[in-house]
């Protein structure tokens, strides 16, 4: 596996000799894509016959804060079938919505969204919302 | 295996009750004593076993109760112990006996997880409850297939973890990494986890039950005030847990740091390397979170007559 940096867009891409590629690291969508293509060149210019194909975003991963903290504690009483809190494990609570999609919430009230599309990015958060807002943290440190 | 459960009744007395005799396997109408159903299986115990019998002959013919350990659906042979001429060859050995007892391969998988799992609970001497508790755990793990592409020693890791915790007595996972060699702290954890999703019915009712810790770090500490330190301790725990802002932190780091409270509110202060080395957390983290539940500190103390030794003059300021 080799593993190319790009510069512009910023980003990875792991090259596998079967011909799969993945790109990581892009700030959007677009961005992805981009870089994609410029892997695909960059090969062709190489000297090997490719052509991107079967082009598709996989994970899409961002992070949101909310403005007030969090009671992850009350969170993970209130809602144990999704909320996962292991302090030992993670300092987070682990949500798993029920349509893909996985959230990672923090005691500061800062949110790590993962999600197949950045769709279901925007729509997890709004899902979540009303439950996160339930459970803040009133007192003020 | 489904059937429709058979209601025998009298034809000519539905509603009369039956009685079953067991001696000859029969259910009689009590009214008419009309035979409503024969060949009853009569599976109450053969044969009455006393406790001083250790060295009588053990009558019964089909063998000792099921054991959920074990997929019970093989049958095995036993060869008794012969006696009289013909079963003893020249040597006076027996000429038959039950060489290998033929376990299936799901079994013996089954069957060194349990060993795996004795072993590792024998180190930390945990009860026997637990331990059958983590071998059923793994059984139904064994079952569930849910925690395929782990090795054996992660997943009886896991297990023992898993139910120490539902038994009340949780030990911490770096605690259980001390008693697995080769498992580590990371692996436990992504083993749990998968456990936690795919396992159906699974129920992990308590965040890690503070007190407990409190009591066993103590008494690895020596303390002199044992008892007075474990309630001053307790008490801080669950005020701290209302109100400081340590909800992220590990378990063993809060009992750190409230128990390094308590010692140097009592007066018997211990210094935080030896906190950091029965809790097995490190130096700076205890001190981190003892920064935190510092600020609060008039609000944590316990208040009573019994807590009259307790004063904030000796507190450290780290």
């Amino acid at each position: 596996m080799v593993m190319m940096k790009l510069r512009n867009p910023h980003c990875t891409a792991n090259v596998w000799s079967s011909g799969k590629v993945t790109v990581t690291g892009t700030t959007s969508d677009d961005d992805a894509r981009r870089g994609a293509r410029r892997i695909a060149r960059s090969l062709q210019r190489l000297g090997f016959k490719v052509h991107l194909r079967h082009y598709r975003v996989v994970n899409c991963l961002a992070s949101c804060s909310m403005p007030w903290p969090i009671d992850i504690v009350k969170l993970s009483r209130l809602y144990p079938e999704s909320v996962s809190y292991e302090p030992e494990i993670h300092p987070g609570a682990t949500v798993r919505l029920t349509e893909k999609a996985v959230l990672k919430v923090f005691t500061t009230g800062n949110l790590t969204i993962t999600a197949p599309c950045v769709e279901r990015l925007n729509t997890a958060v709004n899902e979540f919302y009303p439950k996160l807002y339930e459970c803040r943290n009133q007192r003020q440190y | 295996m489904t059937r429709n459960m058979q209601t025998l009744s009298c034809r000519f007395h539905p509603e009369s009750t039956l009685i079953e005799d067991w001696r000859a396997g029969d259910t009689i109408c009590s009214e008419c004593g009309l035979v409503v159903g024969d060949r009853t299986i009569d599976v109450s115990s053969e044969w009455r076993t006393f406790a001083n019998d250790t060295d009588a002959k053990d009558m019964c013919r089909v063998g000792g109760p099921d054991n959920f350990l074990f997929d019970n659906n093989t049958f095995d042979t036993m060869i008794a112990k012969g006696k009289g001429k013909p079963a003893v060859d020249e040597f006076g050995q027996q000429k038959y006996k039950t060489t290998s007892v033929q376990t299936s391969s799901g079994d013996r998988a089954l069957q060194d997880g349990y060993n795996i799992i004795r072993q590792m609970a024998n180190r930390i001497s945990l009860e026997n409850r637990i331990v059958k508790q983590a071998c059923l755990l793994y059984k139904k793990c064994h079952d569930a297939k849910c925690a395929r592409g782990y090795e054996k020693e992660a997943i009886a890791a896991t297990c023992i973890y898993i139910s120490c915790r539902q038994g009340g007595m949780p030990r911490t996972i770096k605690e259980i990494c001390g008693i697995a060699p080769g498992v580590s702290k990371v692996k436990i954890g992504r083993c749990f986890s998968k456990i936690k999703q795919e396992l159906p019915n699974f129920i992990l009712h308590e965040a890690v039950d503070v007190k407990n810790l409190i009591s066993r770090f103590c008494g690895r500490l020596e303390l002199k005030n044992h008892r007075l330190i474990v309630k001053v301790s307790t008490h801080i725990s669950e005020r701290a847990k209302e109100i400081c802002d340590i909800q992220s932190r590990a378990p063993e780091s809060v009992v750190g740091a409230v128990i390094y409270m308590a010692c140097a509110i009592i007066g018997e202060q211990k210094p935080i390397k030896d906190l950091g080395l029965a809790t097995g957390t490190a130096e700076s983290t205890i001190r981190q979170v003892y920064k935190e539940l510092s600020l609060k500190v008039s609000q944590l103390l316990p208040t009573g007559p019994e807590f009259s030794a307790c004063s904030l003059r000796n507190l450290p300021k780290c």
